[in-house]
């Protein structure tokens, strides 16, 4: 049990913390709450679904207000899921049998290299457009498509190399599924960098998808007697509250300063596990 | 707002608030009560992007776009399956 190592109190404010910091960038805050947990000394096999839960919790806290905003593509969404979820299940089903520290290198070095492709690009890709400017934001029925609401009129976007996406969702999907991080400083570096769509309709998206991702590997991981629902609890109170107040924030932050801090803390994250492992 | 579908936020808030309680009561009530609350959590928690993907695959469906409800569909299935093995006992 969870709380044989940890106080419920602790628990939840380690979760209320990780949470509120995530969703600013697109991230589901797992990525800083499991290697936490652990160095706290709970079980790595039992702090992956505690991750997963807050990520879960996260992304539905947020789902509603990101609706909203009309930055979430879920047509986007559902089609990158479809190889991350596949992934994730994969990933919870191997999860007890991986060396723990293979996985933590692994982790290590693919957070550094997205963090380091963050920081490389330079400027805006996605334009305003004054033709738009009318226009309302969000996907564009049928497509991978859409637009954002820029300072300066509507920006237009089209979501590019799919088949390269998809494989690389696949992984963070197993990533996910296999040490109960989310995902998302996969994901969200995955479509800006690789699939160029704006950084805040990736960082929305990824709110919503990782919720997906938990979900399928925390359906794996209770049929496995994994989950700790008391602590649960505790780390899910922490999390609601942290991701909605991230989510609120979010969309009043400027695009570049967002990928640049996502891309700082994916290189502290990257740095720490690496020292850990 | 384009996309706006005002069902699926209302879900969405009311999944929330729902998660919110039962967390907080699992955290807070001890013994049976307790974990009858995580568990229930844990059910909404999965479930929410599940119905999520269910409803807007829906709503594509019935708009024409049936490339990406094909799509949702395939996604319900993948987390349904690797649900439905682990609950066997099988993964």
């Amino acid at each position: 049990m969870v709380t044989d190592v940890l106080p419920l109190w602790a628990i939840a404010l380690v979760g209320l913390g990780v949470a509120g910091v995530g969703a600013l960038g697109g991230l589901g805050g797992a990525v800083l709450l499991v290697p936490l947990l652990v160095l706290l000394g709970v079980d790595p096999l039992l702090a992956a679904p505690l991750g997963l839960l807050t990520v879960a919790a996260g992304s539905l806290s947020a789902g509603a207000a990101q609706l909203r905003t009309g930055l979430v593509h879920q047509r986007l969404g559902v089609t990158t899921e479809v190889a991350a979820a596949g992934g994730a299940v994969l990933g919870a089903v191997l999860s007890p049998l991986a060396p723990p520290v293979l996985l933590a290198r692994i982790l290590g070095v693919t957070a550094l290299v997205a963090g380091l492709a963050g920081l490389a690009r330079r400027g805006v890709r996605n334009r305003p457009l004054p033709p738009f400017v009318a226009e309302e934001a969000g996907e564009w029925p049928g497509t991978l498509a859409g637009s954002y609401r820029g300072p300066a009129g509507s920006v237009p976007y089209q979501a590019r190399r799919l088949p390269a996406g998809l494989a690389a969702m696949s992984g963070a999907g197993l990533i996910a599924g296999l040490t109960g991080v989310g995902g998302g400083f996969l994901k969200t570096p995955t479509m800006t960098e690789l699939m160029h769509v704006p950084v805040k309709v990736a960082a929305a998206t990824s709110t919503f998808t990782i919720g997906v991702t938990a979900s399928a590997a925390l359906a794996v991981f209770a049929g496995q007697g994994r989950v700790d629902v008391v602590a649960g609890g505790a780390v899910v109170v922490g999390g609601l509250l942290g991701g909605a107040a991230g989510a609120a924030v979010q969309d009043r932050l400027p695009a570049v300063p967002v990928r640049l801090g996502l891309s700082a803390l994916l290189l502290g994250i990257g740095a720490l596990v690496l020292v850990r492992a | 707002m384009r996309g706006q579908d005002s069902l699926l936020l209302r879900l969405l808030q009311v999944l929330a608030g729902a998660a919110l309680v039962l967390s907080a009561a699992a955290a807070v009530l001890p013994g049976t009560p307790g974990r009858v609350a995580g568990a229930a959590m844990l059910a909404v928690l999965v479930g929410a992007p599940l119905v999520r993907v269910a409803r807007i695959g829906w709503v594509w469906a019935r708009a024409g776009d049936r490339r990406h409800a094909l799509l949702a569909a395939l996604l319900l299935v993948i987390v349904l399956t690797g649900a439905a093995l682990a609950a066997a006992g099988v993964v």
